[in-house]
Formats: C-alpha cells, sequence, structure tokens
C-alpha cells in the first residue's frame, strides 16, 4: 500500500517536473524576447499624459481649477504630449498606423454596444485631433533633414517632462533641466 | 498512504518553486523566451501540485482521518461537515497550507492573466511570487507537517476549537487570507519593476486593480471580524485593539495609503522611491502578520522559542527587510521623481499629508502592539498597552484623515486658487457647522461634536461631486441624472467608485463614534417574568430553552423588549450559550439582537440558575451600529466599481497588447 502511494506521488512528481522543464527541451536556437523598451516607455508615457488632460479637463469642468491655471497646466501637458510623439514617431515610424490598427482591433474585439460608443472616443478624439495637428508640423522634420539645420527654429519642439519649449540644439530642457532625446533627422 | 502522496508532493512543488525562481530571474535577464515559459509552467504546477495537497488535506478532514494529527487535534466525528471543511485553516499547519494554497492559486491567476502582457516584467513577478510560495513550502514540509502522524489511530478527534464553529468563522479568514496573500502580488509587481529596471509607469498602472481586489478583500475580512466579534464574543464592541487584529489592520493602513500615493505616481511623476516603500512594508506587515498569530511572540517572548515555525518566519522577514533594501539602494537613482510638488494647496500635496497620517497610524498601531515585547525584552517585566493607549493616539489622526478624505478629492491636481477653493468648500462647510450645531444642543460633548461635523462634510462634498460630475456631463452630454451617475461609474470609476467607498468609510466612523460615547449598558439577574429599563426600553425574561445539537448542548433565554414610552412589545430576543461536548469549559455565547437603523438592543447571557428560573445577562445599546456593517456593503460595491475594467482601459490593454506583438 505504502509502495502504491509512493508511486502515483512520483508520477505526479514527473509530469509536474516534465511540465516545468518541457519549454527548456525543445530544439534550436532559443528564441530572444525582443521589445523595445524605449518605445514601451515613449507609448506609457503619452498614454499617462492624454490621461491627465482629460483629468485636468474634468476637473476644470466641475470647478476644481479656474480658467487661468486650467489653460496653463493644459498647454503645458498638451506640449509634452506633442513632445512624446515626435519621439515615438522617431523610433518607430510604423506607430503612425498603429491607431487605425488600434482602432480596427478594438472593433473586432469590443461587445457591440452602440449606445456606449459615443462619448468615449469624443474625448479621446478631440485630444488625439488637436495633437495631431501640431504633429503634423513636426512631422515634417524627418521628412527635410536639411532644413533640420537651418531652419530648426520653425520646427516646435516640446520637453516631454514639462512641455516647455526647446530650442532644437538643446540637450537639456532650460525650465526642467529633464536631458532632452535628440531629434535625430534620419529616423532609425 | 494517500496521505503519504500529499506529504510527497508538497517536495516536489518546493523544488519546482526553487526551480521556477531561478528560470524566472534567469528568463528576465537574458530574455530568454523558453526560460520564461518554463517559469510560468513552474507556477502553474506548483499551484496543482499544492491544490492536490490541500484536496488530501481535505479529504482527510471529512473522512476522520485521525491517525493524521492534524485531524485528530482539530476535528471530531461529531463535527458537522460545514466546520470539517473550515477546519483546513482551524490549526497551524492547516492553515499555512491553506496560505499556501490560496498565495499559489493567485500567483497563477496572475500569470494566466498576463502571460501576452509585461512581457519584460512578468518573469521576475513569477520569481518573486514563487519565493513566497517557496517559503511557505518550506515551512511544510520541513517545521509543520500537515501530514504528521499520531503513530496509531485515535478512535475520535479533539474537536475543533469553539470559537470557530460560528459561519462567520469559515468566510473571515478565508477573506483575511485572500487580502494577506493578495498583497504579494503588488509587492511581486514593483519587486519586478526594481529588478527589471521598469520603474516608469507600467507597473504602476497594472497594479492598480491587483492591490484593489485584495484590499477589498482585507477589509471585509476586518470588518466580518469585527462583526464576529460582535455577534459571538459578547462584550458589547466590535473592535478591542488586540494583537490579533492588529495583525490583519496593520497591512490594510499600509495598502491604503499605497492604493492613494500610486495615484499621485501615475498623475504626477512623483514619489516613485515612497510607492516601492509602500508595497513593501504591506507585504512585511503582512508576513509579521502571519507570524505573530502564530509563534505566539507576542503573548509571551519565551512561547517563541517554543513555537516551530517562529526561527523560519524570523529568517524570511530579515531576508524581505535587507533583499529589498540593497535592491532599493542600488535602484535609487533610477526613481528620481520627474517633478516637484507645485503647491500646497493642491491635490498631491493633500495626497501626501494622507500618506503621513496612515503611515503614522501604522507606526502607532505598531508600536503598541509590540511594546509588551520589547518591555519583556529590556525589562523582564511585560507591560501591556490597551485599548486607550490606540483610542487617544490613533482617534485623532483619524479624525484628521477623515478630514482630508473630504479635503482631498475637491482639490485640483498642481494648484488650486483661491477662488475655486471657496466655490468647492462654501456648501460642505455650512452643512458640517450646522450639523456641529445640531450635535452641540442635543448632546453637549466635544469629540461627538467635531467627529460628526467631519462625516457630515465628508458625506457633503461627495454628494457635491456628485452632482458636479453629473452636471458637467449634462451639459456636453444631455444626459438624463441617472444616466450621467451610471456613465460616471463607467467612465470614471476610479474616481467615482472611491467615494462611494468613502460613504462607507463614512459610516463606519458615524457607527463608531455612536458605540464610543452614546453607549449605555447594564448588568442584571432577572427571575423569570422580571423586567429591567435600560434606554427607552424595557426588558422581561421569559425563560430558558435547551437545545441538543450534534457536538453542542444551546441554551437559549428568551427576552422580550418593549418600548417604554407606548408599553408595545418591539421584539423578542434570544442570547444563547453553547456548551460544546469535547471542551465544556469554553462555552461560547451567541447574542441576542435587536438591530435597527438607529440603534441596537444587544443582550448577552452570562449564566443560569439549573431550573432556568432566573438568569444574569448584560445589556447593551449601542447607538448606530449597523451603519459599521452598511459601510462594509459600500466598501465593497465602490471597490468593484473602482476595480471593474471599463472601455478606455482595455483600450490601453490593447495597445499594449499589440506594442508586444513582434516580439513574441
Amino acid at each position: 500500500m505504502l509502495w502504491t502511494g509512493i508511486l502515483i506521488a512520483l508520477l505526479l512528481s514527473v509530469v509536474a517536473i516534465v511540465a516545468v522543464v518541457w519549454p527548456l527541451l525543445k530544439k534550436g536556437p532559443t528564441p530572444v524576447l525582443v521589445e523595445d523598451d524605449r518605445l514601451t516607455e515613449l507609448l506609457l508615457r503619452k498614454e499617462q499624459v492624454l490621461v491627465q488632460i482629460k483629468e485636468l479637463e474634468f476637473d476644470y469642468r466641475v470647478g476644481k481649477l479656474d480658467e487661468e491655471d486650467y489653460q496653463r497646466f493644459d498647454e503645458r501637458l498638451r506640449r509634452q504630449a506633442v513632445g512624446l510623439i515626435q519621439q515615438i514617431e522617431q523610433v518607430a515610424p510604423e506607430s503612425a498606423g498603429l491607431d487605425a490598427t488600434l482602432e480596427s482591433e478594438i472593433q473586432k474585439r469590443r461587445v457591440v454596444k452602440p449606445e456606449e460608443s459615443t462619448p468615449a472616443p469624443a474625448v479621446d478624439a478631440g485630444i488625439e485631433a488637436e495633437i495631431a495637428s501640431r504633429r503634423r508640423v513636426a512631422a515634417a522634420v524627418p521628412a527635410q533633414p536639411s532644413a533640420a539645420n537651418g531652419a530648426a527654429e520653425d520646427v516646435p519642439r516640446f520637453c516631454t517632462e514639462c512641455g516647455s519649449r526647446v530650442a532644437a540644439q538643446h540637450k537639456f530642457c532650460a525650465s526642467c533641466g529633464a536631458p532632452l532625446a535628440e531629434l535625430a533627422t534620419t529616423p532609425q | 498512504m494517500i496521505f503519504d502522496i500529499g506529504h510527497l508532493i508538497l517536495m516536489t512543488a518546493l523544488v519546482l518553486a526553487a526551480f521556477g525562481i531561478i528560470a524566472g530571474y534567469f528568463g528576465g535577464q537574458r530574455r530568454n523566451t523558453r526560460l520564461i515559459t518554463s517559469s510560468f509552467n513552474a507556477v502553474y504546477a506548483v499551484a496543482v501540485l499544492v491544490a492536490i495537497s490541500a484536496g488530501i488535506l481535505w479529504y482527510g478532514l471529512f473522512t476522520d482521518a485521525f491517525q493524521l494529527s492534524y485531524v485528530w487535534n482539530h476535528s471530531e466525528r461529531a463535527l458537522p461537515t460545514f466546520y470539517k471543511f473550515s477546519a483546513l485553516w482551524g490549526g497551524q499547519a492547516g492553515s499555512l497550507l491553506f496560505w499556501c494554497l490560496l498565495l499559489s492559486g493567485f500567483s497563477a491567476v496572475v500569470a494566466f492573466a498576463n502571460r501576452h502582457k509585461h512581457q519584460v516584467l512578468m518573469p521576475y513577478v513569477n520569481a518573486v511570487l514563487l519565493t513566497t510560495s517557496l517559503f511557505f513550502l518550506i515551512l511544510l514540509v520541513f517545521a509543520t507537517d500537515p501530514f504528521k502522524r499520531v503513530g496509531f489511530v485515535p478512535p475520535d478527534g479533539q474537536g475543533l476549537n469553539p470559537l470557530l464553529q460560528n459561519y462567520w468563522m469559515i468566510i473571515h479568514p478565508v477573506m483575511l487570507y485572500l487580502g494577506y496573500v493578495g498583497m504579494a502580488v503588488p509587492f511581486a509587481f514593483a519587486v519586478g519593476a526594481l529588478l527589471s529596471k521598469r520603474l516608469g509607469n507600467e507597473w504602476v498602472r497594472t497594479v492598480r486593480r491587483w492591490t484593489l481586489i485584495p484590499w477589498l478583500f482585507l477589509s471585509l475580512g476586518i470588518i466580518m471580524g469585527s462583526q464576529w466579534a460582535y455577534m459571538e464574543l459578547g462584550w458589547g464592541g466590535y473592535w478591542a485593539w488586540d494583537p490579533v487584529e492588529n495583525a490583519s489592520f496593520l497591512p490594510w493602513l499600509t495598502g491604503t495609503a499605497f492604493l492613494h500615493s500610486i495615484i499621485i505616481q501615475e498623475q504626477r511623476g512623483i514619489l516613485k522611491v515612497w510607492n516601492v516603500v509602500l508595497i513593501w512594508l504591506t507585504y512585511f506587515l503582512v508576513i509579521l502578520g502571519t507570524f505573530t498569530t502564530r509563534s505566539g511572540v507576542l503573548e509571551s517572548v519565551h512561547s517563541f522559542a517554543r513555537s516551530d515555525v517562529g526561527p523560519y518566519f524570523l529568517g524570511f522577514l530579515i531576508i524581505i527587510v535587507f533583499g529589498f533594501l540593497w535592491l532599493l539602494f542600488d535602484r535609487l537613482p533610477l526613481l528620481r521623481g520627474e517633478h516637484q510638488i507645485d503647491s500646497y494647496s493642491s491635490r498631491e500635496a493633500a495626497f501626501l499629508a494622507n500618506n503621513w497620517l496612515f503611515t503614522g497610524i501604522a507606526f502607532a498601531t505598531l508600536w503598541g502592539t509590540f511594546f509588551p515585547m520589547f518591555s519583556e525584552i529590556l525589562t523582564g517585566q511585560r507591560i501591556s498597552v490597551a485599548a486607550p493607549f490606540f483610542n487617544k493616539v490613533n482617534g485623532p489622526l483619524f479624525l484628521m484623515l477623515l478630514l482630508l478624505m473630504g479635503v482631498a478629492p475637491l482639490l485640483g491636481w498642481r494648484h488650486t486658487s483661491l477662488s475655486a477653493f471657496r466655490k468647492q468648500f462654501t456648501i460642505p462647510t455650512i452643512i458640517a457647522l450646522i450639523t456641529a450645531a445640531l450635535v452641540f444642543v442635543f448632546a453637549r460633548s466635544l469629540y461627538p461634536m467635531i467627529g460628526l461635523a467631519i462625516c457630515a462634510f465628508v458625506t457633503a462634498t461627495i454628494v457635491q461631486e456628485y452632482v458636479r460630475g453629473a452636471m458637467a456631463r449634462r451639459v456636453t452630454t444631455g444626459e438624463n441624472i441617472f444616466i450621467a451617475i451610471t456613465r460616471l461609474w463607467s467612465r470614471n470609476g476610479r474616481r467615482y467608485g472611491g467615494y462611494i467607498v468613502h460613504i462607507g468609510i463614512v459610516m463606519i466612523g458615524v457607527a463608531i463614534i455612536g458605540n464610543e460615547f452614546y453607549q449605555q449598558s447594564v448588568s442584571v439577574t432577572l427571575a423569570r417574568g422580571e423586567t429591567v429599563n435600560l434606554g427607552h426600553y424595557e426588558l422581561e425574561y421569559a425563560g430558558i430553552e435547551t437545545d441538543r445539537q450534534p457536538n453542542l448542548m444551546e441554551f437559549s433565554a428568551r427576552l422580550l423588549v418593549y418600548d417604554t414610552d407606548s408599553g408595545q412589545v418591539l421584539d423578542t430576543v434570544h442570547p444563547k450559550r453553547n456548551i460544546y461536548d469535547k471542551t465544556p469549559d469554553m462555552p461560547t455565547s451567541e447574542v441576542g439582537l435587536r438591530m435597527t437603523p438607529f440603534e441596537d438592543v444587544y443582550v448577552v447571557l452570562n449564566g443560569w440558575d439549573n431550573s432556568g428560573s432566573s438568569a444574569t445577562f448584560t445589556i447593551y445599546v449601542n447607538p448606530l451600529t449597523m451603519w459599521m456593517w452598511v459601510g462594509g456593503i459600500m466598501i465593497a460595491i465602490g471597490t468593484l466599481i473602482a476595480a471593474w475594467p471599463h472601455a478606455a482601459h482595455r483600450r490601453t490593454e490593447t495597445v499594449r497588447s499589440l506594442v508586444y506583438a513582434p516580439g513574441d
């Protein structure tokens, strides 16, 4: 009887051990996780700034901020968002198409609730559109590499930390001291 | 034979947990997907093996396998099946196995839910969760084997501790354990973030829901524990600041602080170090609580040496402290805040004050809990601090916290101007002043006046928040008020669900104030037909009945409750005493209760003469107690609203899964 018990325990253990070790026994070169840390960080930061913009707007609408503060912070955040989007486009130019892919993906996954779909994107879309309009200006940079040196002042560039406007050649933000990613003229 | 399987597969689980830690760590370091997959499988395998093992112990309890020391000590043939089930966590070895079962189950759920997300973070998260599991498996295999044999087969067991034979005792520990165990998850994410150097917002955003859920369990566990104490212990109260209660309350305090301070990190990019420290403290307090309630170290330092798990816990606690601090100092440069606090009249400043208060209360409670131990070590004499110490120190801190709960949400992030300030605070302040005046007229005492005024203030701020939020939605969307409110929940559940939780806390505050300052009580011996007056009630003793249950004798007194003004019978209450066959010297009490929103009539049966012609009672009138339980329900509802996944969140999740897709 004792031996049956030990046998069953052994069997269970072997099954469990095999399940754990199995992935290591596969042949061929080990696939390595390729994740662009910088891109992930930038996308998360962008998401976060968009959330902050929405929160700020809502706070303003319920009277927690006065007009002046709202304008000031909103402007700062939007510039920050533009700065981040500029960088994202540089790190991953294909991410411009990501929004389209995303929308279709969401449509596929979403349980259709017609009455719910209206207000939600409205807010997002407002911010995205506004930022996109600024982005278009910025997007001109990689397209005209020669202009980047001469006419750098025409292209608005913003600190991703505090949203202050920064000069093209600066390596650190003059307002908050944050290190600035270089706006490379050639996308990677 | 089957019980050998239980023990042996725990050993296999131990080995696999150790392997999974290594696979997770190196898989994360080298980004080796095979090692990472292996770490995931280790999490699942440990969960399955521990579940089988727990199943085997349950089988032992249900089949009265008294050859097992655990079953012999914590069960008996006549024990109702219900309690045989809960006997799994009625003793030390079983409860550690149960801990391990819930932890490994929780880990498996976390691993499965995130198998395609956070691919850099997850291997480390697996490793940290498995480290906690490993510790408990070491305890189970080497220190307290739940499958230990007696050496012979006793005819019957010794029975379960009578205090645990109560339906609240089935659900309350489960809730607490789920809360305890669940706090390992946010800690694992924090350590994962430190190890992977991914210290941005990724872990903070993910961890919010994984903290809210255990926080809810912990809150409900604490409230159910109070309910149990109120209904079963029969001393008229619900909270005594005893070490076991404090053990569950401490991680709740730091966990609540953490839930608030991660919002600041998310919104403002500050307090990064503070947040990892808070969740580490929470985890540390969870393990410390599990330790103190099992080692007996708080009853007497000497029982620590006799405890078979004490040294293991101490070792693990030391590892948690030094391991974490080393990691934290190593990563400190990466935890630089992105901003400074702009202004002290801002929400982040108010949240920061909230954090100080929570931590202050936690330290005072910790100090009071461990004071007897320190005094015994230093002076050889045991000096206990009791409820008055805790009330005196924590009472004012809680009041300030309550006040902040009203103030903070009304402030804007970054800066609130004077005009906005005035706009937000005028109405709630007026309501608070009116309440204070009313309390002053009816019951002249200072503390309840301040307390109730603050409660009214907070309630007013929350109502105002809802009204303004709904109005803001109406202006843009033209929705009617009900739709606008449900949309507030679905679009901004974090904030508006949080307000519901706050309402729950206010209700609990009101109940505490009512009980602390307006409780009335009397102890009397009544002959049959005799009456006693308390408050505006008159109670008449109408006799005692006995009822034979499977493993106990139930004595149930009957009292009629009259309204003194009208003379009408309002209710009949039945305070009871249960005398257990196996432990007749440990009778348990069940109070007789008439509960109304305004006050409870609460009767404890202390004793009776043999014929039942007279009996002794302690009778309490507890004002507003019901609101404590209603508050608990509100906390549950609010937390669920806050944690519910909604459209915007799903969107970001989708973004992430798309971003990661190329790496798969």
